[in-house]
C-alpha cells in the first residue's frame, strides 16, 4: 500500500439480488488528487461511491480509507477523514442555514459538548466559501435548489476532512452552478476530491485523473487526455466526437449519436 | 418565533413552562366536582409526603386529593410528556411529518389486549386477565412482530417497519372489533370504548412509579442524542455521512419509543393527537433543532394533557369523558389555526 493513498478499493464486487452491478473494481485515489468517475448511466459510478461512503456494503472486496479498512472504522472516525456531498435531498422539516451547516461539525463534537466560538467561525467560513455568507438565519427550505446544494457543500467543508466525495451533486443544477461548484472544489490544493462527473468536458477541465466505467468495470484510468479518446467515447457512449486541445484543456464537441 | 433566539431567552421560556406546569398541576388537583381550598391541597399533599398529622381534614377530602386526583394528574402529565417525546422520535426516525407514537401499531396491539381483559376477562390456562398486563402483552407482541419483519441483519428498514405496523394495526383493530361485536353486555362495551379512547379514570398511585420511571428513562436515553436526531430529521444519508452511527442510534430510538408507547398506552389507552400535534406546534415556535424542541414540547405536552384531562372530568360532570376525545377535539382546531397562521411548513 502506497504512503499517500487516501482511498484504496480492492476487487470490489457488488451484486443486487442476482444482477452484478460492479465486478472486480480496483482503484486508488492519492492525497490532493482530483479524480473524476465517468461513464454512462447505470455503469456503476454512484454505486462505487456509495460502497466507499458505506451506504452500500460490498458483496466482496475491500475499501481502505487512509490505510484502514473502512468497514471496521467508527462512524465518527470516518466522517473526520471523509465528507460526502450526494444528490440534493429535500427534507420535510425546516432548519436554519446555520443549524444545517453546524451538522457538519458532528464528528468533531463529544456527546454533550456545546457548539463553541470555533464551530461558529468554521460555519461562517464554510458558508463564505460557497458564496452564501450572511444567510445563517434564513430557513433552509426557503432556498433555491442551487443554494441548497451549496449549503450541503458548506456542511461538508465544516466537517474539515481532507477527502471530499461528490456523488453527482450537480446533476440537476444548471451549467453555471456545475462550473461554480467544480471551481470551488478546484481551489483547495490540500483536499482530495473524488467525484462522479456526467459531463466529459467538465471532467476534462477540472480532473487530474479520470476513471472510465462501462457496465460495472473500469475500462480506462489516466489523465483526461489518455482516457477520453474519440474511439472510446464512441464505443462507450455511442457518441461521435471531435476532440481538440484549446489553451491546454481538452475540448470535446459532440457530433451526434451513433450505433 | 423563537427559532433564532438567544440561549438566555430559551432558559426563561423553559422556566416559564415549568412554572406553568406546576400551576396547572395544582389547579387540576384543586378543581373538580368537589371544591377544595388551595391551602388545603398544599397542606394535605405536604402532610402526606412528610407524614404529618392530618386529623384536621375530613377523610373524604384527603381521599379526593391524595388518592384520586393527585396520581391522575401526575400520570396525565407524564403521559403527555411521554407521548410527545415518542412523537418527536418517530417523526425523526421516519423523517415523516405524519408520524405519531402509534405508527408502529403498538397501540392497536395494546388495545386488543385491553379488550381481551375488559370483555373476555378470563382465558383458559391464564385465568383472570388483568387489564394493564394484558394490554402491555398486546403492545409487546406487536413490537416483536414489527421488529422481526422490519429489520434485516440487525439493520432497521424504517419504511418496512411502518408498513408492518400499519398492517398489524388494521389486524388488531379488526380483532378488537370482533370482540366488541360479540360482547352482548352493552355496559361492558361502553367501558371498553371508554378505555380505547384514552382515559385516566382508572389511574391510581400504583401507576405513578411506572409512568414517571418510563418518562425519565426515555429522556435519559434520548437527550444525549439531540444532534443525531437533528441529522436524522434531514435524512439518514446525511446523518451517516456526518458521522452518525445510524444503525445504533435508530435502534436506541425505536426501542425507547416502543417502550414508552407500550407502557403509557397499556396504562391509559391510546390518547390521540397529542404525540402528533404538539411536536409540530412546538417546531413552529422554537424551530426543528432537538436541543430546544425536546424540552419545550415535552413540557407543553404535559401541560396540555393535564388540561385536557381536567376538561374531560368537569365538562359533563359528574359524567367523565375519555381524555382522548378532548385532546382531539381541542387539538385539531388549534393545529389548523397554526397551519394557516404560521410560516411553518412541512414541505415546499
Amino acid at each position: 500500500m502506497k504512503e499517500n493513498e487516501v482511498i484504496r478499493v480492492e476487487d470490489l464486487d457488488f451484486t443486487i439480488e442476482t444482477s452484478k452491478i460492479l465486478s472486480q473494481v480496483s482503484l486508488s485515489v492519492s492525497k490532493n488528487e482530483f479524480v473524476g468517475l465517468i461513464g454512462p448511466n447505470g455503469s456503476g459510478k454512484s454505486t462505487i461511491l456509495k460502497n466507499i461512503y458505506r451506504q452500500y456494503s460490498p458483496s466482496s472486496g475491500a475499501v481502505y480509507l487512509n490505510g484502514k479498512d473502512i468497514y471496521r472504522m467508527k462512524s465518527k472516525e470516518v466522517a473526520q477523514q471523509m465528507a460526502v456531498v450526494a444528490q440534493e435531498n429535500q427534507p420535510d422539516f425546516d432548519f436554519s442555514v446555520r443549524e444545517m451547516v453546524m451538522m457538519g461539525r458532528y464528528s468533531r463534537k463529544k456527546m454533550f459538548e456545546q457548539d463553541d466560538e470555533r464551530d461558529l467561525e468554521i460555519t461562517e467560513k464554510a458558508l463564505s466559501m460557497v458564496g452564501m455568507q450572511g444567510t445563517e438565519e434564513r430557513s433552509f427550505l426557503s432556498l433555491s435548489g442551487g443554494e441548497k446544494q451549496r449549503i450541503y457543500l458548506a456542511m461538508a467543508f465544516a466537517q474539515e476532512s481532507s477527502l471530499i466525495i461528490l456523488d453527482e451533486p450537480t446533476n440537476h443544477l444548471d451549467i453555471g452552478y456545475q462550473l461554480y461548484i467544480m471551481e470551488i472544489m478546484r481551489q483547495f490544493e490540500d483536499k482530495t476530491i473524488f467525484t462522479s462527473v456526467h459531463d466529459m468536458n467538465l471532467a476534462a477541465r477540472y480532473c487530474d485523473r479520470v476513471i472510465l466505467l462501462q457496465k460495472g468495470k473500469i475500462i480506462a484510468n489516466g489523465t483526461p487526455e489518455e482516457v477520453l479518446t474519440v474511439e472510446r467515447i464512441r464505443s462507450v457512449f455511442h457518441v461521435n466526437t471531435e476532440i481538440e486541445k484549446k489553451n491546454g484543456v481538452l475540448n470535446i464537441t459532440y457530433l451526434g449519436w451513433t450505433k | 418565533m423563537l427559532r433564532n433566539s438567544k440561549k438566555g431567552v430559551m432558559t426563561g421560556v423553559y422556566a416559564a413552562l415549568v412554572v406553568l406546569l406546576i400551576l396547572t398541576l395544582v389547579f387540576a388537583v384543586n378543581f373538580g366536582s368537589v371544591d377544595i381550598y388551595y391551602k388545603d391541597v398544599f397542606q394535605i399533599v405536604y402532610g402526606k409526603i412528610f407524614n404529618k398529622d392530618l386529623s384536621a381534614y375530613k377523610s373524604s377530602q384527603i381521599n379526593i386529593i391524595w388518592a384520586l386526583r393527585l396520581p391522575k394528574v401526575i400520570v396525565a402529565a407524564c403521559t403527555g410528556a411521554g407521548l410527545v417525546l415518542t412523537g418527536i422520535l418517530m417523526q425523526a426516525i421516519t423523517k415523516n411529518p405524519l408520524a405519531d407514537p402509534y405508527v408502529l401499531g403498538i397501540s392497536s396491539g395494546a388495545s386488543a389486549g385491553a379488550v381481551v381483559s375488559l370483555l373476555i376477562g378470563t382465558l383458559p390456562v391464564i385465568g383472570r386477565v388483568p387489564l394493564a398486563e394484558s394490554s402491555f402483552a398486546g403492545a409487546l407482541l406487536t413490537a416483536v412482530i414489527v421488529f422481526v419483519f422490519g429489520s434485516k441483519n440487525g439493520k432497521i428498514n424504517t419504511t418496512k417497519m411502518i408498513l408492518v405496523g400499519m398492517a398489524l394495526s388494521s389486524f388488531f383493530s379488526a380483532l378488537t372489533n370482533i370482540i366488541i361485536f360479540l360482547t352482548p353486555d352493552s355496559r361492558r362495551v361502553q367501558t371498553a370504548t371508554f378505555w380505547l379512547s384514552g382515559s385516566f379514570a382508572g389511574t391510581d398511585w400504583g401507576d405513578v412509579p411506572l409512568a414517571v420511571g418510563v418518562l425519565v428513562v426515555g429522556l435519559v436515553l434520548t437527550l444525549p442524542l439531540t444532534r443525531e436526531l437533528d441529522a436524522l430529521l434531514i435524512g439518514e444519508d446525511i446523518a451517516r455521512n456526518t458521522g452518525v452511527n445510524t444503525v445504533r442510534v435508530k435502534w436506541i430510538l425505536i426501542l425507547t419509543s416502543t417502550l414508552l408507547t407500550a407502557i403509557l398506552v397499556s396504562m391509559s389507552g391510546a390518547i390521540g393527537f397529542v404525540g402528533f400535534v404538539i411536536p409540530h406546534i412546538s417546531r413552529s415556535i422554537v424551530g426543528a433543532a432537538h436541543k430546544r424542541l425536546i424540552w419545550f414540547s415535552v413540557l407543553l405536552g404535559a401541560i396540555f394533557v393535564v388540561w385536557a384531562d381536567l376538561f374531560a372530568r368537569i365538562m359533563f360532570s359528574p359524567q367523565e369523558l375519555p381524555v382522548g376525545v378532548i385532546t382531539s377535539l381541542c387539538g385539531t382546531p388549534a393545529f389548523l389555526w397554526m397551519l394557516r397562521k404560521s410560516r411553518y411548513s412541512f414541505s415546499k
